[in-house]
């Protein structure tokens, strides 16, 4: 039979508790700049290297070449399949060409309001099914040109290259989230482990 | 017979063509005939002077030696010539290839009224049987001299003759036998006769002569001409219009006329042989540069009159310029004045004087390019339009389609046909509808003088249309092609060009009728259909431009985000602000006697915020000066205070300046002395170096309640800045505490009103504290002596 111990109050705390610290599966664990402005840029390699950002170069590439194929076609019959797919790769660009830069810059940490991953799966998503769309639909008005053949074949490999892109972001974001998640139980109980001073009794988790 | 006439000038080169006339003898009028061929005058190789009834008046280079030749032949050889005898002579001449016929037998014979007839055509009857018709017109000029050198210009009528009218078959005749129509003339073996009448008409004369004629039976065939009769001659003056009428008694056929234009002295090498002549003043033309020279070599004294005119083919001439000159003159005309129908005519000033015209300028390259420089085409309505020249030239018109995009105009003749323009006439074109593209052409001598799209100014720009071209054929079919710069491509078709490619397209709206006819014929059609639903515009250019512009913006933004925030707060700043921000920032540096004091001092600063003024006062900031302990807090204050361009109060009351005495004999404080005074031995830490300093001036001010203190009391140190007694001084006060600005006096005194009102009753209630008996200091601790 155990003696039965009785345990004291915890004493006040005589310094005001510190907030949590960020828990260590949190981040990359990369030194965040802390100068800000345009000295604070730093190219990142390791994203340009991965597969998204290789991805989003594709991407970005592919949209731009689409964009300037349907644009050199004089005259159209009907326009309006033509103006969609312009509008569809115009967009893809700009928005694919903004996001890449700011993940190799690394500027989406400056704004941790926003939820990048998401955004990203967003974007990406939103080009797969709008390039699909208009790929086939440019197909369908088949005038021969060469430009609009051009136009038809780097809009579906855009396609395929925003389709890849969802797939992994899907994952990813997913990953984030069951990470997320735990982060959130292991910082609670970092919590609750810092409140309990009594060192005799033995943590079973250790 | 010099007449004053307004002249139709001939072409005339540069060097007039020297031509002499023949010169008839005698005053009287005569006549002769002769049986020659059908062409007469041009014979054995003679060139004469000949103006023939169908064709306008045209000079032809004359030899005059063989005219003499000729006439001699005539009077010389075959012929008889009987005297001349007043009104009865006739000669009647063989002329031409059948030379070896007996004159007598074969020839024809006339026979001139003796004087004049009356002109009177009466109506057309028909032919009884055979009868001589007049075919043929034809005048020769001629002069008539009195003297030498006094000559008359006289105009010599040739009539042609030939049988026309009712023929009957020899054989019939021989059936018939005697049962012809008892015509005055025989048929086959009597001779036909016939009475010619030559009418002319000369201002101001009018004559008619009558001229009998037999042909012998022989020469009689039908339709066949017969010779002619040659009358001299009418008398008619230079630079005159004569109408000649030629018909026989009675009418049996429509009569023949000839209208003709005699030239005037210039054409004619008559200068010393008519006397209207002598007397003229002669032109010269020549170039000089770019300007035109008219040099008139006349005598010194000699008055002549010259005008500058437009010649007009139809209608009175356009008169230019016109003045009376004396004596040799040299007129210069800029060369952007030359029309091709620009004429000069000069005529000596006397009465019924000759006048001369010359239009030199015919066939000037210059003068031609101003006249088609001048050209203009309007347009009246929709079908008919004008066109606006100087000059009257023949030229063509016809509608051309003008694509944009610079390409050539080019003429819808296969549809349409040139047609003849005439300047200032209307010309009709059954357009149904206008368009900007439409524009039409006109040339003159195959060459393109003139374009203009006439309907630019009511339609506007041109259009990006098709033009498509329909052609129906027999059964009913239609064949569509489109008008390109290549050429008419007809639709459908493989070709590489746009309106092959939209080929389908252009024929659905065809049929759908989104296309415009512009005009409609039984052959075929002209359609206009637009392009505009065919071409790409550019919008994502601008959409892409757009993106461009808001990612730039936002990756700016994002990468200076302080500076953002900063002017963010700013501007909340400001907006929150507002006239607040208008006030002074103000420190109140007191002192702690008393409790009742501090009340006091608290309703100053209550009253001083409403001035406005931010006020900072211990008081209100117990909280962070514990926190920060007095010191910092009040060099906090300061600091700020003072950056900010406010203003430090020092309020100075009996303890307040014990303290300073303490402070700047010793130099140093009791120590572990914490009492109420410690906030003011702070303040004063941080005040006196600007004190010292002597930074003080505009930045301090002192106070002090004059019921309390007496202004004089205040250390010297303390009085390089103004102390105010208050409430007495409180105007002043307030004065010195506003902005370098001074705002108006009676706001100042309006301001200064409210503060002694806020501020009264505290100090009532500090000097007559309810329930003591008489004034005095307050109670309190630390009342008196401070330590």
């Amino acid at each position: 039979m155990g003696r039965l111990l009785t345990l004291p109050s915890p004493p006040l705390a005589s310094e005001p508790r510190q907030p949590a610290a960020p828990a260590p599966a949190r981040g990359a664990g990369k030194p965040v700049s802390q100068r800000r402005g345009l000295a604070g840029l730093r190219c990142d390699p390791d994203y340009l290297r991965g597969a998204l950002g290789r991805l989003k170069v594709a991407q970005v590439i592919l949209a731009l070449i689409a964009f300037i194929c349907i644009e050199t076609i004089m005259a159209c019959s009907p326009c309006e399949g033509l103006y969609f797919f312009e509008f569809v790769s115009c967009s893809a660009f700009v928005v694919t060409g903004v996001l890449l830069i700011m993940f190799s810059l690394n500027l989406h940490m400056r704004i941790p309001q926003i939820n990048w991953n998401l955004t990203d799966l967003v974007n990406t998503g939103l080009s797969t099914f709008l390039f699909f769309i208009a790929s086939i639909v440019l197909a369908t008005l088949n005038h021969r040109a060469g430009a609009e053949i051009a136009a038809v074949i780097f809009g579906f490999l855009a396609t395929a290259a925003y389709a890849v892109n969802t797939f992994l972001a899907v994952q990813k974001w997913r990953v984030s989230v069951r990470q997320q998640s735990t982060n959130d139980y292991i910082r609670a109980r970092t919590e609750s482990r810092d409140v309990d001073s009594r060192p005799e009794i033995q943590r079973l988790d250790t | 017979m010099p007449v004053p006439w307004f002249l139709l000038s001939l072409a005339l080169g540069r060097s007039p063509i020297v031509l002499s006339l023949e010169r008839l003898v005698g005053p009287q009028d005569a006549t002769h005939c002769s049986p020659v061929s059908l062409e007469p005058w041009g014979d054995g190789g003679r060139l004469r002077v000949q103006f023939l009834a169908q064709q306008s008046p045209s000079l032809a280079p004359v030899t005059a030696a063989t005219a003499r030749t000729a006439l001699s032949g005539l009077s010389g050889a075959d012929g008889r010539r009987e005297e001349w005898g007043r009104g009865k002579s006739w000669v009647c001449l063989p002329l031409g290839g059948s030379g070896n016929t007996e004159p007598q037998k074969k020839g024809l014979s006339c026979h001139l009224w003796d004087s004049d007839i009356l002109c009177l055509p009466g109506d057309i009857v028909p032919a009884p049987g055979p009868v001589l018709a007049p075919t043929h017109l034809q005048t020769e000029l001629v002069l008539r001299c009195r003297k030498e050198t006094y000559c008359d210009l006289c105009v010599r009528v040739a009539v042609h003759l030939a049988v026309h009218g009712h023929w009957e078959e020899p054989e019939d005749e021989e059936k018939f036998g005697g049962a012809a129509d008892p015509g005055v003339e025989e048929p086959r073996n009597a001779s036909l006769q016939a009475q010619v009448v030559l009418s002319f008409q000369a201002y101001p004369t009018t004559r008619c002569v009558l001229l009998e004629v037999q042909v012998p039976a022989a020469l009689v065939q039908f339709g066949q001409s017969v010779g002619s009769v040659v009358y001299d001659c009418f008398e008619a003056a230079l630079g005159s219009e004569v109408r000649i009428w030629s018909y026989t008694q009675p009418r049996y056929e429509k009569e023949l006329n000839l209208t003709q234009q005699l030239p005037d002295c210039r054409g004619l090498e008559v200068r010393n042989s008519i006397p209207s002549c002598w007397a003229l003043p002669w032109l010269n033309v020549s170039a000089d540069g770019d300007n035109v020279h008219l040099v008139l070599n006349v005598s010194e004294e000699q008055h002549f009159g010259l005008s500058l005119y437009w010649n007009q083919v139809q209608g009175p001439p356009k008169p230019r310029w016109h003045k009376n000159l004396t004596g040799p003159q040299i007129i210069t005309l800029n060369h952007t004045d030359l029309v091709p129908c620009l004429c000069i005519q000069v005529w000596p000033l006397e009465p019924d004087s000759v006048r001369t015209n010359i239009c030199p300028f015919r066939e000037d390259p210059r003068a031609h390019q101003n006249l088609w420089r001048a050209a203009r085409l309007r347009l009246l309505t929709l079908q008919s339009w004008l066109l606006d020249a100087p000059c009257s030239l023949p030229a063509e018109a016809a509608l051309c389609w003008q694509a944009p995009g610079g390409d050539p105009c080019q003429p819808l003749v296969p549809p349409l046909s040139w047609e003849n323009v005439t300047v200032d006439k209307v010309l009709e074109f059954p357009l149904l509808k206008g368009h900007p593209n439409l524009c039409v052409q006109v040339n003159s001598w195959e060459k393109l003088q003139l374009q203009e799209c006439l309907w630019a100014d009511s339609l506007g720009p041109l259009k990006d249309d098709v033009l498509l071209l329909e052609t129906r054929g027999p059964q009913d079919n239609r064949s569509l092609c489109a008008l390109e710069p290549s050429g008419c491509t007809s639709l459908p078709s493989k070709a590489s060009t746009r309106a092959a490619r939209l080929g389908e397209y252009l024929l659905q709206d065809l049929q759908s009728g989104q296309c415009l006819q512009l005009w409609d014929n039984d052959l075929g059609a002209l359609w206009a259909c637009s392009m505009d639903k065919y071409i790409h515009k550019r919008w994502a250019l601008l959409w892409l431009a757009c993106l461009l512009f808001a990612a730039a913006l936002s990756l700016i933004l994002l990468l200076k985000k302080d500076h953002a925030k900063g002017w963010l707060r700013l501007l909340k700043q400001d907006v929150r602000s507002g006239a607040a921000a208008r006030g002074r920032a103000a420190l109140l540096l007191y002192s702690a006697d008393d409790s009742g004091f501090e009340r006091l001092v608290g309703a100053l600063a209550s009253a001083l915020c409403q001035l406005p003024l931010r006020v900072a006062v211990d008081l209100w900031s117990r909280r962070e000066m514990s926190a920060q302990g007095p010191v910092a807090w009040f060099h906090a204050q300061r600091r700020q205070t003072l950056q900010e361009g406010g203003v430090v109060v020092l309020l100075f009351s009996p303890g307040a300046v014990a303290l300073c005495s303490e402070w700047l004999q010793d130099g140093m404080s009791a120590p572990g002395a914490h009492g109420p005074h410690d906030a003011f031995r702070a303040s004063l830490s941080c005040v006196l170096p600007d004190f010292l300093q002597g930074r003080a001036p505009g930045r301090y001010v002192g106070a002090c309640f004059d019921r309390l203190l007496h202004p004089d009391s205040v250390p010297a140190l303390f009085r390089t800045v103004p102390v105010f007694s208050l409430p007495s001084q409180l105007p002043d006060f307030l004065g010195a505490l506003q902005q370098p600005r001074a705002p108006r006096p009676r706001r100042l005194q309006e301001r200064a009103e409210h503060v002694s009102r806020a501020l009264q009753p505290a100090l009532d209630s500090y000097f007559h504290p309810p329930g003591t008996p008489a004034p005095g200091r307050g109670v309190g601790p630390g009342a008196g002596d401070g330590t």
